[in-house]
């Protein structure tokens, strides 16, 4: 009952908080200079002004601002991103056709991140709870350092020159073998092999970020008196590390991990530039280049409910590690 | 009939660097079968240090450099780590200061009472329960069935340290080590805890090792008493010889710092009416958000008393009885829904806060904790000319004043250029009642402003309120938990029970003839009261 009270309450402030930006966007995309009506005429070699006047008209540019943001927010509430003219396809199949393969990429950079950083993290504070290999903590925390202080495009650019032109072991652009026509089992493998090394790109520097924070929380909870508690009654210090300590240092891993898949977005467009990833990375920095506003807004909105939604799952999975909010929400 | 536990010569070293080598030096002493006895010391003598070593849990950077520990004839130091394992929670439990920190926050009590029989294997199966539940009705918690399930955030902190007393007594071990556990509990719970682990001790002939600061607690509890200064222990021997007759000069000069509860002379108050309030009322929570309502918490209800110029007003109660809200609505930090605050002629809340400013700089606070209070990254110079100078005081006067008073609560001028962290708890206490006399104020309230901290400096920080306020003839509101301290200090007890003012009147009625049963409760919670009847 309380939980369902909880989600309809965050769901309702979800959908505020799409909308919120949705306008914002909108007013962000009409404040940037450039007339879209002029662009487009000037593409099709058009002067003549009355032209322009008539696309105007056609896409409600002439219209007041706040006008074209309420029939925009009208057109958002029904789900209709509008007509990319530029591609001449409503942007929802445009994005639709791309939104997979950044949730895949996204999905697998995320994971990686999260089970290298937090396991790496947990060795590095293991080596100095139990006293000694404080050379592996040592170890643990150099490399981090070197990923957390690596550009991400300079990383990729490396990655492929290692694996893909020196090794040859791995694809260095696309999501596929162009032509291959791979069907089943065979083509999972085909993407999968494609996938390793936008993963790594994208995946190493928030590892080094989970390394860095796993490894202070659990340092900091290691202080905490219930952990002398702990001890205290006889358990050996692994049980009290995987008991006591990692349990509780997770819950700023949690909110991190929120955070980050929003900024992982991010670096998703970049990732997805230099592999060539057919994601809607690429789409937005293609959509940017030819001034496709509707595309634009399009793929923004879809981002950052993607951000909203993982927002609202990271709450959720909190619900489950933290009962001190789990059982408020009842109390109250 | 050999000693439970035998400690010889026992030295601690501190991380180089520290003010002093050694965290306890050459500390011998013993702790018979079903013998209580009491470590006692201030801050920073290395009473919890002593406890935790008998375990060999000893903070991170610490290492014992030489001596013995044995217990039951077994040499601990030479035992090995899994053996260690073995003894504490079996042999040795350990019982903590803050029983909320001291639980794993996101695991459930009985789940960590639990948690002791499975690391030694001890009654496995269902039996596990059924003994946990044993437990927690032994040590009184009500309804253990479902108390169990709870998170420790969900229960009190008297059931909290229940639910510490249980684990320790788990395995019905030789010794119990308590560290500090009462200190954070109200008087009552203290006096409820303390019963329970004498009952302990006389039914299970469990011994215990009992580190406080407190002597009320030590002449509640103690069989045998040590007294620790600087690492150094000073004085060992039966508590009510060493109550009586302290031999040391440090233990003398421990127990004449404990205040009594017996009203001091005070100089009588003027007749000038400097601070009244009526019908105080003030409302936490309430409402509802999007979706859900809020729980209402009636913190001060109807609350009214006045000070006149040179009285000090103690409102005295116990954790959540609405002081600190109360003296947050005096100060307008919290404002209050209701009722009305005279001061100097004029009713506070109903004046702007534009009007207030001009006010306020006659109406000072004096916050609990030092440590917190002071800005770390200021000056002591900044913090105290802070304040006058945005009331319009230019920079070489307030500069002036701040010197002057410094030397007035006892500090060098040389204070004025050093940060708080370089000074004791006591002397930032100093600072903060310097701050505060900055303005030039005419009411003073002080909450808690002593309660941080070691009895011998709250003597000297008490003494020098009192000087003070002899002197300049302030009108103080003084917030406090401690009758002791409240009788060393205030003309005027109010007693606070849930947000109201259950009795007030002079303090010396009050000790003698408390008319309302909660006031009666308080009193008769107080540890060690024989010890008011010293000289």
């Amino acid at each position: 009952m309380s939980f369902v009270r909880f989600l309809a309450g965050r769901l309702v402030k979800a959908v505020i908080v799409v909308l919120a930006i949705a306008a914002l966007n909108f007013v962000l995309v009409r404040l940037a200079p450039g007339d879209p009506a002029s662009v487009l005429a000037g593409e099709a070699g058009a002067t003549d002004p009355k032209f322009v006047d008539e696309l105007r008209a056609r896409f409600g540019l002439d219209k007041p601002v706040w006008e074209q943001l309420l029939i925009y927010l009208g057109q958002v509430v029904r789900l209709d991103l509008g007509f990319s003219y530029r591609n001449q396809v409503p942007v929802i199949a445009l994005i639709g056709e791309r939104l997979p393969a950044t949730l895949l990429l996204m999905t697998s950079g995320f994971l990686f991140s999260l089970v290298a950083g937090v396991g790496l993290g947990v060795l590095a504070a293991r080596a100095r709870f139990l006293e000694r290999g404080r050379f592996l903590d040592s170890v643990v925390m150099t490399i981090a350092l070197v990923f957390y202080a690596t550009p991400l495009f300079w990383l990729a650019l490396m990655l492929v020159i290692l694996f893909s032109v020196q090794l040859n072991w791995l694809p260095a652009f696309g999501m596929e073998s162009v032509g291959a026509n791979l069907t089943g089992v065979s083509r999972a493998v085909d993407i999968a092999r494609h996938l390793v090394l936008p993963t790594l790109a994208l995946g190493f520097f928030f590892m080094a970020v989970y390394v860095r924070l796993t490894r202070a929380a659990m340092l900091e909870v290691m202080n905490q008196d219930y952990v002398r508690t702990a001890l205290a009654k006889g358990l050996s210090p692994r049980e009290v590390l995987r008991k006591h300590v990692l349990r509780n240092a997770l819950l700023p891993i949690v909110t991190f991990a929120g955070v980050q898949l929003g900024q992982m977005a991010g670096g998703a467009v970049l990732v997805e530039t230099v592999f060539a990833w057919p994601g809607v990375g690429r789409l937005m920095f293609d959509a940017l280049l030819q001034r496709d506003y509707q595309l634009l807004l399009g793929v923004f909105l879809i981002t950052s409910g993607t951000v909203v939604v993982f927002n609202l799952l990271t709450d959720i999975v909190y619900l489950f590690v933290d009962p001190r909010i789990r059982v408020e929400g009842r109390a109250r | 009939m050999d000693p439970l536990v035998r400690v010889e010569n026992l030295t601690i070293r501190l991380p180089p660097g520290g003010d002093r080598a050694h965290a306890i030096e050459d500390v011998s002493f013993t702790v018979n079968e079903g013998e209580i006895v009491c470590v006692v010391g201030e801050s920073g003598s290395g009473k919890s240090v002593t406890a935790s070593a008998v375990l060999r849990l000893l903070p991170r950077g610490l290492a014992i450099a030489s001596g013995r520990i044995s217990f039951a004839g077994e040499d601990l130091l030479a035992a090995s780590a899994a053996r260690m394992r073995d003894l504490r929670g079996r042999e040795i439990s350990m019982i903590f200061q803050e029983p909320l920190s001291a639980l794993n926050p996101v695991m459930r009590v009985g789940n960590q009472v639990a948690e002791l029989m499975e690391a030694h294997g001890a009654y496995p199966g269902e039996a596990r329960r059924a003994r946990t539940l044993a437990l927690f009705d032994y040590v009184g918690l009500p309804e253990p069935v479902q108390l169990i399930e709870a998170y420790p955030f969900q229960i009190s902190g008297g059931q909290r340290q229940r639910v510490m007393i249980a684990m320790a007594l788990a395995l019905e071990p030789k010794l119990i080590l308590a560290d500090e556990p009462t200190t954070a509990l109200d008087v009552t719970t203290q006096k409820q805890i303390l019963e329970l682990l004498r009952k302990i001790r006389k039914e299970r002939g469990t011994a215990l090792l009992f580190v406080t600061h407190d002597f009320g607690v030590v002449a509640e509890m103690a069989d045998r008493l040590l007294v620790m200064e600087k690492g150094r222990l000073v004085e060992d021997g039966p508590a009510a010889q060493v109550l009586a007759a302290p031999r040391h000069p440090y233990t003398r000069s421990l127990i004449a710092a404990v205040p009594r509860l017996r009203p001091a002379a005070l100089p009588a108050p003027g007749d000038q009416v400097v601070l009244s309030v009526e019908g105080l009322q003030k409302t936490f929570g309430g409402g509802a958000s999007l979706l859900r309502r809020r729980r209402k918490v009636v913190a001060v209800k109807d609350v009214r008393f006045s000070v006149r110029r040179g009285e000090t007003l103690g409102i005295v109660g116990e954790s959540g009885s609405g002081k600190s809200t109360l003296a947050r609505c005096l100060v307008r930090l919290v404002e209050p829904e209701q009722g009305r605050i005279v001061f100097d002629g004029h009713d506070v809340r109903a004046i702007s806060r534009d009007e207030f400013r001009p006010l306020r700089r006659r109406l000072q606070m004096v916050f609990q904790d030092p440590f917190a209070s002071l800005n770390p990254r200021k000056r002591v110079r900044t913090i105290l000319t802070d304040g006058p100078r945005a009331h319009g005081t230019p920079a070489p006067d307030a500069q002036a004043r701040a010197a002057e008073l410094l030397s007035l609560v006892g500090l060098d001028a040389s204070a004025l250029d050093r940060f708080p962290h370089e000074f004791s708890g006591g002397q930032r206490q100093r600072i903060g009642i310097a701050r505060a006399l900055m303005m030039d104020p005419e009411v003073i309230v002080a909450d808690e402003p002593v309660s941080a901290l070691d009895v011998s400096v709250q003597a000297q920080v008490l003494e020098l309120l009192d000087g003070l306020q002899r002197r300049l003839r302030l009108a103080m509101v003084f917030i406090t938990h401690d009758l002791r301290v409240a009788a060393r200090l205030c003309h005027t007890l109010a007693v606070m029970h849930r947000g109201e003012i259950v009795e007030t009147g002079p303090a010396g009625d009050i000790f003698a003839a408390p008319q309302h049963p909660y006031t009666r409760q308080l009193l008769a919670a107080l540890p060690g009261r024989h010890l008011d009847e010293r000289p």
